[in-house]
């Protein structure tokens, strides 16, 4: 697993942790985020627990575990979240926030302690990173792959952590971290959207949302970063997509029979 | 590296199948029950219908065979309850199993990537090490690529081991419990024991004064017979619990002390 640091300003540092080269094949890669401010951690959708272990030994190059305070998780899939009875059994006071539709059922990823979440109303809250520091923001990102999604934007650092926007399934893990030739990028992120994004409307919602805020990079949580042009380049083309619009298989002859 | 563990990690989930099959056989005791009340009744309306004061004795065992039923029942409820202690403590055990695993893989990944090009070849030395025991534990913190890191590294790692130890400390309570949960089991088993022994002495009593009732002996030794099948089939019965629990006994034997089972 590679770890990069994306923003380092005073005590205010982001880093990326991805790539994992020794991962199953069958597991979709995913970027761990952690921001860390004044010694304390927020970590950004952690992961699935087929790669708590690599994330643990990456993560522990930046912070001490005692100092993870809380958790972030974007919706309710197992490769961002299935690993959080790990990181809370390692340490409960841990505060982990995620949309409240999902509160019931991330509760199911507990391995014997309880998992008591923070619910994110529907229109997004600021929630603290530790006990002292600044406040970032959950941004609505509902149907933009979830029902009940958020993205998360950090003023501090300028950066938006998108979760599954601007997704891509790239190659393997030599692919760059971050986005250098935006039109080459496109073909890794297009079936990524049309498939797992379910609304243009709430996609198109979404990039007027994140035009207002003005992130200088935007960090999904599969495939490649965005920054400079490029974060512009994203949202343009993420507004010309049509989303969605899977018609379904034609019927086989005998089930329009039986029906 | 961490095969041995994975095994480890198996062999505890497969407590899981021998409590299904001692819970299996616990429920098939109460069918058999049935069965033995059925014949028990049976007999209650044959000797009833012998004249002449010949049935008294008849009448008085097949009442102690009614018994036998009601005797069986607590038992088995009393089964039930030790195989339910015991799926909860495997179940607790698998979960526990399973963090330590993780945090185990967790330590070797940040060990091999340590930074130095030969720490991933130096782990190898750690081959032979299980990582079921203390002492494992203790090993692999000697192992120069556990410190060759920086302080915050050192720190996150140490955190890590400690965790590692509470969680085996911990499995191995788990483990005991469920080793004393299979020991009641075998001690309720033997109460069933005794029920079945009573049971064929009443077909073998029942044979007997059947021999001096000429016009029923037919019906009451058919009975005897049947009586015997059943506890024949509750021996066969007891014999499968008792081979599970000492499978059992002898599975949690080895994995307290950080071995595996690998049939």
């Amino acid at each position: 697993m590679q770890s990069k640091v994306l923003f380092q300003k005073d005590d205010h540092q982001w880093v990326v942790i991805g790539r994992d080269p020794e991962k199953d094949d069958h597991v979709i890669d995913t970027n761990e985020y952690v921001i860390i401010h004044r010694g304390q951690a927020m970590l950004l959708d952690p992961g699935g627990i087929q790669i708590f272990p690599q994330v643990l030994a990456e993560l522990a190059k930046y912070v001490r575990m005692q100092d993870i305070k809380v958790i972030f998780a974007s919706h309710q899939d197992p490769d961002i979240c299935s690993s959080l009875a790990m990181w809370l059994d390692m340490n409960p006071a841990i505060k982990t926030y995620c949309s409240w539709l999902w509160t019931g059922f991330v509760s199911h990823f507990s391995t014997g302690a309880v998992i008591t979440l923070t619910p994110i109303p529907d229109d997004g809250m600021r929630i603290k990173i530790g006990e002292e520091g600044p406040e970032v923001e959950a941004v609505p990102a509902h149907y933009c792959h979830s029902s009940g999604n958020f993205s998360l934007y950090d003023p501090t650092a300028g950066i938006l952590f998108s979760g599954d926007i601007g997704g891509a399934l790239v190659p393997d893990h030599h692919a760059s971290l971050v986005v250098t030739d935006f039109e080459q990028h496109i073909q890794y992120m297009r079936g990524f959207h049309l498939r797992w994004m379910p609304s243009t409307v709430a996609l198109r919602g979404w990039t007027q949302r994140v035009r207002a805020i003005k992130p200088r990079m935007i960090c999904p949580q599969h495939g490649s970063i965005f920054e400079g042009d490029n974060v512009g380049k994203l949202l343009d083309w993420l507004e010309s997509l049509e989303v969605g619009q899977w018609k379904g298989a034609t019927p086989k002859s005998e089930t329009r029979a039986a029906a | 590296m961490h095969d041995v563990l994975s095994l480890f990690k198996r062999n505890i989930n497969q407590l899981f199948g021998i409590t299904v099959d001692i819970l299996n056989v616990g429920r098939s005791l109460q069918q058999l029950s049935l069965s033995m009340q059925i014949l028990a009744n049976n007999g209650v309306v044959q000797a009833a219908k012998i004249q002449g004061g010949k049935g008294r004795p008849m009448l008085a065992l097949v009442e102690i065979l009614n018994n036998t039923p009601k005797e069986i029942r607590p038992e088995v409820a009393a089964l039930e309850h030790l195989c339910a202690g015991l799926a909860k403590v495997t179940a607790s055990s698998s979960n526990i199993v399973w963090r330590y695993h993780q945090l185990i893989a967790s330590l070797l990944s940040a060990m091999a990537r340590g930074g130095q090009p030969s720490a991933s070849h130096d782990l190898a030395s750690l081959s032979h090490l299980r990582f079921t025991t203390e002492a494992d534990i203790a090993q692999l913190t000697r192992h120069p690529s556990f410190a060759a890191a920086g302080a915050l590294e050192r720190e996150n790692r140490q955190f890590v081991v400690t965790l590692c130890q509470a969680n085996l400390a911990e499995l191995h309570e788990r483990l005991k419990e469920a080793l004393r949960c299979l020991g009641e089991t075998q001690q309720a088993l033997g109460g069933l024991k005794m029920i079945g022994l009573t049971a064929r002495y009443m077909a073998f009593c029942i044979a007997s004064e059947a021999a001096g009732l000429a016009e029923a002996e037919a019906n009451f030794k058919n009975l005897s017979n049947e009586i015997t099948r059943v506890v024949d089939d509750l021996d066969g019965k007891t014999l499968a619990m008792k081979r599970a629990i000492e499978h059992g006994q002898e599975l949690l034997d080895l994995l307290l002390k950080g071995y595996t089972y690998a049939k």
